[in-house]
């Protein structure tokens, strides 16, 4: 399998305190992969490593060839990597369409003037955009919302508003932190089940953060294990579940739990 | 009902019948005032300045989230640069200088707005204001006529025909409606997109690919353009250009008419400025009780419309779209 995403030695620390302590893991080619670990270990900061918005001391991240940790935020997206947010960071004053077309942004090459004088340059790259968020809309079933401010709509939808936003770059990496966090056992099933059709039709990557083990197995071909800011163990769901390294030291009553739902 | 069949049709600014005849309407109602009612022609004109202003000043506060109490700061520089250089190098060209001004202030100001929020902001800006109301005040009398301020001569400008004051009024007009054409373009634009993504969720927009100091110094520089145009065309219309019409106050007023008419949208900087401009026209006869009766007059339509005019308005449209059910 073709690596995608490499992180080489990754060390973070902020002051005293060392959120990430020399972690590697690679997420492959149209691969899923979870980061699972208690609150704390560090999944979220390495995130936000990848996403160049935190620059680690040591270490490299490496996507595609392209050093991570030298870019800018705001550029990931060009690469090829879009995100979404454990607290839902939506445009609340935007609508649902308007939304999607702010995740087309990094394509638009139109200047101010095109666009403060309305000319049929922007016009044409304005419909170009509007197309592909609407096949988004379409995709995602967001058709009745797709006027409504994004304010006010139910949790459930602005989750996958939010997923929206991302997929409508055209990433190849789609990062999620904790993409099914405060939804109902029916809305998590039906939301694993639309991120397995969607990956394997547009042909994504995924590497997500999340705490529902259930999740977690039924999404991730590997799962990265970590504690204390360090990785503790990297494996198939199968392996992780019956590492003792990780029973002992984390899964601990979850493994059990787990157990339980294979009954 | 329009029924849209092409995305085109998402994009124009005005899309129904109604629309295209309320805007006629709107269109003749302006270019016919001076005809019918000579007596408006100065306050309407005045509305149509400062409608500039509260545009300019809605992109900064409503669509970035970025607050300035400094906006009579670059109102001055427009009206400045007119009011010295127009004599010499034509108005036009003056206008234009206006423009680049403050383009180029606004930018250098966003700069050190990036690090600054809310109160901190506007205290910073505050300081802007002030610093370019003391420095047209204390230069050299030569320059810009020190305290006293500088004359603005229409007739020198203009020549004989626009130095009448009807005349005067066209060129604001045709200004006016051209900024706030492009004001309409500007919101429903990617930019404006950029600019509501960065005050609603910094972090998803940067992610996004949004450059966020720039969009928000781009912001800055924009805002301050409408309020430097606004300015450039005040000077003229008011004959004088003095520091002490350019005071703290001003400013406050600036705020005051995007709060009354609607933060973050274009047409609530036009209704708070039409507003707050009919407020103190009116007002002006009641002599010492003039700002007391603004106050409450402000205070009155905040406690009944806290989403300003144009929230009442977006009521009253969705109201006559659902009528009679």
């Amino acid at each position: 399998m073709t690596v995608l995403l490499e992180a080489k030695n990754v060390t973070l620390r902020f002051g005293g305190v060392t959120a990430v302590n020399d972690v590697s893991f690679t997420v492959g080619a149209n691969e899923t992969v979870a980061l699972i670990g208690p609150n704390g270990a560090g999944k979220s900061s390495l995130f936000n490593c990848i996403t160049a918005l935190y620059k680690p001391q040591v270490g490299n991240i490496s996507f595609m060839g392209q050093e991570l940790t030298k870019t800018s935020p705001d550029s990931i997206a060009s690469l090829g990597i879009s995100r979404t947010f454990q607290n839902i960071e939506l445009f609340g004053g935007l609508t649902v369409l308007e939304n999607l077309l702010l995740g087309r942004h990094q394509h638009l090459k139109v200047n101010l003037f095109h666009a403060m004088l309305g000319t049929p340059t922007w016009v044409k790259s304005e419909v170009e955009q509007i197309k592909r968020a609407e096949a988004m809309i379409e995709l995602l079933e967001l058709q009745p919302y797709r006027d409504r401010r994004v304010r006010g709509l139910p949790y459930g939808v602005q989750k996958i508003v939010e997923i929206g936003r991302a997929l409508v770059s055209e990433p190849k990496l789609l990062l999620m932190d904790e993409p099914v966090a405060g939804l109902t056992t029916d809305e998590k099933d039906e939301l694993v089940q639309r991120l397995g059709e969607l990956k394997n039709e547009l042909g994504l990557s995924i590497l997500l953060v999340e705490h529902d083990i259930r999740v977690v197995s039924s999404l991730a071909e590997r799962i990265v294990v970590l504690e204390y800011g360090r990785k503790i163990a990297d494996g198939t769901p199968e392996q992780i579940r019956n590492d003792p390294v990780v029973i002992a030291a984390y899964l601990g009553e979850e493994a059990q739990t787990l157990e339980g739902q294979k009954k | 009902m329009v029924l849209k069949e092409r995305y085109e049709q998402d994009l124009r600014l005005v899309g129904s019948p109604q629309g295209w005849a309320a805007f006629a309407l709107t269109i003749l109602l302006f270019v016919l005032i001076p005809q019918i009612f000579p007596a408006y022609a100065y306050p309407v004109a005045l509305f149509m300045v400062y409608s500039l202003v509260a545009i300019g000043l809605n992109i900064l506060v409503g669509f970035t989230g970025q607050i300035s109490l400094g906006h009579a700061g670059f109102f001055a520089i427009g009206a400045y640069a007119v009011a010295k250089l127009a004599p010499i190098i034509t108005f036009p060209a003056a206008l234009l200088v206006a423009v680049v001004a403050c383009a180029v202030v606004g930018y250098l100001v966003g700069i050190p707005a990036l690090k600054l929020e809310g109160p901190y902001l506007a205290i910073a800006t505050s300081g802007f204001g002030l610093a370019i109301q003391q420095f047209f005040a204390n230069t050299p009398n030569d320059w810009f006529g020190g305290h006293g301020g500088l004359i603005v001569e229409k007739s020198q400008l203009f020549g004989d025909f626009f130095a009448r004051d009807r005349a005067y009024y066209y060129i604001i007009l045709a200004v006016v409606t051209v900024m706030v054409y492009m004001a309409f373009n500007l919101a429903r634009s990617h930019i404006g997109r950029a600019f509501v993504a960065v005050r609603d969720a910094e972090l998803a927009a940067q992610t996004s690919g949004v450059n966020i100091a720039k969009i928000k110094t781009l912001a800055f520089a924009i805002s301050a353009v409408y309020a430097g145009i606004g300015g450039a065309l005040f000077a003229p219309l008011l004959g004088i250009v003095s520091p002490e019409s350019f005071s703290l106050l001003l400013s406050v007023q600036f705020l005051s008419m995007i709060v009354i008419g609607g933060i973050g949208t274009v047409a609530g900087g036009i209704l708070g400025a039409g507003m707050v401009t009919a407020l103190q026209d009116q007002l002006a006869q009641a002599g010492g009780w003039s700002g007391l009766l603004y106050g409450l007059v402000v205070l009155i339509v905040m406690i009944l419309e806290p989403l300003g005019l144009y929230g009442r308005w977006m009521k009253i449209k969705l109201y006559w779209k659902s009528w009679p059910f």
